[in-house]
């Protein structure tokens, strides 16, 4: 995945900005827990570290984007707040509802 | 209607009543019965209307007629007590969203339901209560568990959105078995335990005991998913049915536009094809940053040239050196000598801008990229013009970016392996200048002093070295054998007392395990001051292991001391028996002479040990034990050892390596050139070479073709297609029997084919 996606920043990113989003990137995902997703922010991270890898990456890197990609590129940019349990009150159980009442009549008939 | 068809109406009635009821043509049914009914009013009629109309009500609902179900069932059914139709009329006014009326029904009836449709009810008004409905929990009295636990399903559900798991599990507890949201209580705590890394199997066992037909079933996946960070739910979104991912698009919040969007991506594989991924990029732009979107068109774009127009569309024309880029990046996947052609002209592209800080590193990297490529097709070693280009690149590449520590080692190391001792020292200097505390470069800096024998200089850097890095085994060698030089310099001015201060100084200062050499300089210092005891003493105890007796014999060398003079003082030397005793001891017993560093004495040693050598000749080597020795032997210009390891070594005769030293040696000091059968045999072992990948042999045979360069008119690649006039002559008298042959009539073709090729091969 393209590293700029994956830890949310811009190609004028520094250094710091980098070791930051990477150490959050590491916190969410642990060696431990996640082995492969740190692994994968590991990778991304050492390609993107500091200017010289930067640079390297925007030369070089020859792998087209993935479907994956776009889409986490744009959750990012889409995500709101939190949702609220009233939030999924509405659409889960009421679809949930109107599924069990449909089955119930599917049986009876 | 007359009498008689009354009559008979009514005698067939019943039967066709039945007949009616029975195949489902309720209609039918429902007006015979009726007559009937008002003729006989019999139970037996009663309740075949009575199924009639249920048959009806039931027709209605399957044909999606739910609303005139109910107003049947109303109208026929008030008096009807029977649990099945109950459950049967609640459903349907579920069904038709008269939910108020629904809950009343059923607490009315509630008694006369079963305990599992009681259950099934309470559980569908449970979910329509969590979706919202927040008047119609009124219905219910307080103190049923409906209304009672639906506080702490909520403060569950936030508990979930929050991710805060304690809080959860302690918001499920008053959650009891008899509950209507038990079944949500066991998908929610099975995500907890999830989440808190328990038992998946027991975790997946619980989640089936829920069934797909309770309300709270879909809760599962979607909130797996919702509870998702981006990262994981961007890869899960194509593992998703449609129903979900309307689901999911809804909690989520996203708009139609990015719905659609998304469900589009989702749908193409991981691996997507380039031309549906770019046919997407303009729609990215709905949804994200330019700068992204550009940079996805960057990633596309190689692969799929005909973007650009899009790309241009939306983001203006490109640059030159955009497209240089491009064309580079696209050549990767193509063939490596295109690769290396486009990046030339980017890297040249971006030297006619303007030359800032940014352009300068981009230069300096396709520089460097540019070495790795030719590097990659090349090999390392080969000595061609590409090779050559690629250390002038290098070069050029630190004039734009002095500050590459890794450039300056490659460039070291290039001009190492081809002998360059002043190249090497120019980028040893350069790269201190820009590194000063690096140890690797300090490291290659003191052993380019040794190799120059400027040994204050050696021992200035290893000062600096060992102030880095105090326990650095490679300085703390370096310094006691620089100090070590001096001690031998000062023991063959006689300046003893100096000499014994410095090994004093050593002995105080230095691991025991690293003494060895120092308690060695001490003994021959005091042999050389008339006192061999100490030396007596040390032999005795080295004179066990082949290695360290040459380690000895190597630094008495230094002393001007020779074996015989160190028996004539030591006679039990002479009855040693000192063998080496594998192959891998032969290897070590070469690295001793690699270790010291001193050129003077290796060769009379080697004399002193021939016998010990030859022996060990016969131990069977592999390819890179053949290749050292003979590298050792060569570098010493012993070439009679390597004839001797070539007659011992015949396993490897076929080896591109055994070849190459089998006609070097052989040809070592004539001024002839090469004979044919040696070029043959040069150029076989160049291709067999190749075709390994065996870099260094590759160097060494090119070089040994181009030293010994044999031809002076131009000959033919292969030598074997020159004929000579009876050859040719042969020949056609040959192929003129075969036209004679396959020209006429013959009809034991076969026999005279086979004839003539016996002919040939004769």
């Amino acid at each position: 995945m393209d590293p700029y996606i994956l830890f949310n920043l811009t190609p004028d990113a520094d250094d710091e900005t980098v070791k930051s989003a990477y150490i959050r990137a590491t916190q969410a995902y642990p060696p431990d827990k996640s082995p492969k997703m740190f692994k994968m922010i590991r990778t991304a991270f050492e390609s993107i570290s500091n200017q010289r890898q930067r640079l390297n990456h925007q030369l070089f890197e020859v792998t087209p984007v993935c479907p994956q990609t776009i889409i986490y590129a744009c959750l990012q940019k889409a995500s709101k707040e939190r949702e609220t349990s009233s939030q999924i009150n509405k659409q889960i159980f009421k679809q949930g509802a109107e599924s069990a009442i449909r089955h119930n009549l599917e049986s009876l008939l | 209607m007359s009498k008689t068809q009354k009559k008979h109406i009514s005698s067939n009635a019943a039967e066709d009543a039945r007949s009616f009821l029975e195949s489902g043509n309720y209609k039918k049914a429902l007006s015979y019965y009726k007559e009937l009914l008002k003729k006989h009013p019999y139970d037996e009629n009663r309740n075949a209307l009575r199924d009639c109309y249920l048959g009806r009500v039931k027709q209605l609902s399957k044909s999606n007629m739910n609303r005139e179900a109910v107003v049947m069932w109303e109208n026929h059914f008030p008096y009807c007590a029977s649990c099945d139709h109950i459950y049967f009329y609640i459903t349907l006014l579920l069904a038709t969203g008269q939910k108020d009326k629904a809950v009343s029904v059923f607490l009315r009836y509630q008694s006369s339901l079963t305990a599992s449709q009681v259950f099934e009810m309470e559980e569908i008004f449970a979910a329509l209560l969590l979706a919202g409905n927040d008047d119609f929990a009124a219905h219910f009295p307080p103190e049923s568990l409906i209304r009672k636990h639906l506080p702490f399903i909520q403060q569950a559900l936030d508990a979930l959105v929050n991710h805060n798991l304690q809080q959860l599990e302690l918001a499920l507890v008053p959650i009891s078995f008899r509950s209507p949201y038990r079944q949500l209580k066991i998908i929610l705590k099975s995500y907890s335990a999830q989440q808190s890394g328990k038992d998946s199997d027991m975790i997946k066992e619980f989640l089936a005991s829920v069934p797909e037909s309770s309300p709270f079933y879909n809760v599962i996946k979607v909130i797996k998913l919702m509870s998702f960070s981006l990262l994981d739910l961007s890869r899960s979104l194509s593992s998703i049915d449609e129903a979900e991912f309307g689901l999911l698009s809804g909690c989520k919040g996203w708009s139609a536009d990015q719905k659609n969007f998304f469900d589009k991506l989702r749908k193409l594989p991981e691996k997507a094809n380039i031309v549906a991924l770019s046919r997407l990029m303009p729609e990215c732009l709905n949804h994200l940053d330019r700068e992204t979107v550009k940079r996805f068109y960057y990633s596309i774009i190689p692969f799929y040239t005909p973007c650009i127009k899009s790309f241009e569309k939306f983001f203006g024309p490109m640059q030159d050196q955009e497209k240089a880029h491009i064309r580079a990046r696209a050549a990767a996947h193509q063939s490596e000598q295109l690769s290396l052609e486009a990046w030339s002209e980017y890297e040249h592209a971006l030297s006619l801008e303007l030359q800032t800080d940014d352009i300068k590193l981009k230069r300096a990297l396709t520089l460097r990229h540019l070495f790795s490529l030719i590097e990659k097709t090349h090999g390392p070693d080969c000595g061609c013009e590409k090779s050559e280009e690629s250390l002038d690149m290098l070069a050029k590449s630190l004039e734009l970016d002095p500050l590459d520590k890794e450039t300056y080692l490659k460039l070291i190391y290039r001009h190492q392996r081809k002998g360059n001792k002043k190249e090497c020292k120019k980028w040893v200097d350069r790269g201190l200048e820009s590194f000063p505390e690096d140890r690797d470069l300090l490291m290659e800096g003191i052993k380019m002093a040794r190799q120059h024998n400027v040994l204050g200089s050696a021992l200035n850097l290893t000062e600096r070295l060992l102030a880095l890095d105090p326990i650095n085994f490679f300085a703390l060698q370096n310094r006691t054998e620089l100090k070590l030089e001096k001690v031998k310099k000062l023991v063959l001015k006689r300046g003893f007392e100096k000499a014994e201060h410095i090994i004093g100084q050593l002995l105080e200062t230095i691991p025991h395990h690293m003494q060895w050499n120092v308690q060695l300089y001490h003994c021959l210092s005091q042999y050389i001051q008339g006192r061999p005891s100490e030396l007596v003493l040390f032999m005795q105890r080295s004179l066990k292991d082949i290695l360290a007796f040459t380690r000895v014999l190597l630094h008495a060398r230094q002393f001007s001391l020779s074996l015989e003079q160190l028996e004539r003082d030591i006679p039990a030397i002479k009855k040693i028996k000192i063998a080496i005793k594998d192959s891998k001891q032969l290897i070590e017993f070469i690295h001793v002479f690699d270790e010291a560093h001193f050129e003077t004495g290796k060769n009379e040693t080697i004399d002193q040990l021939e016998s010990v050598i030859k022996k060990a000749a016969s131990y069977p080597l592999t390819v890179n034990e053949f290749k050292m020795v003979c590298a050792f032997f060569t570098k010493l210009h012993r070439f009679d050892f390597v004839k001797v390891f070539l007659k011992k070594q015949s396993h490897l005769k076929d080896e591109p390596m055994f070849i190459y030293y089998h006609v070097s040696t052989s040809v070592e000091g004539k001024k002839e050139p090469l004979k044919e059968s040696e070029y043959n045999l040069l150029i076989d072992a160049l291709e067999e070479a190749e075709i390994k990948k065996d870099f260094s042999t590759i160097s060494l045979i090119n070089k040994l073709l181009d030293d010994k360069y044999i031809y002076e008119e131009e000959r033919d690649d292969d030598p074997s297609l020159k004929f000579n006039k009876e050859d040719v002559e042969a020949a056609m008298e040959i192929f003129s029997e075969l036209v004679e042959k396959f020209g006429s009539k013959n009809k034991n073709k076969k026999k005279g084919l086979s004839e003539l090729i016996n002919k040939v091969l004769s």
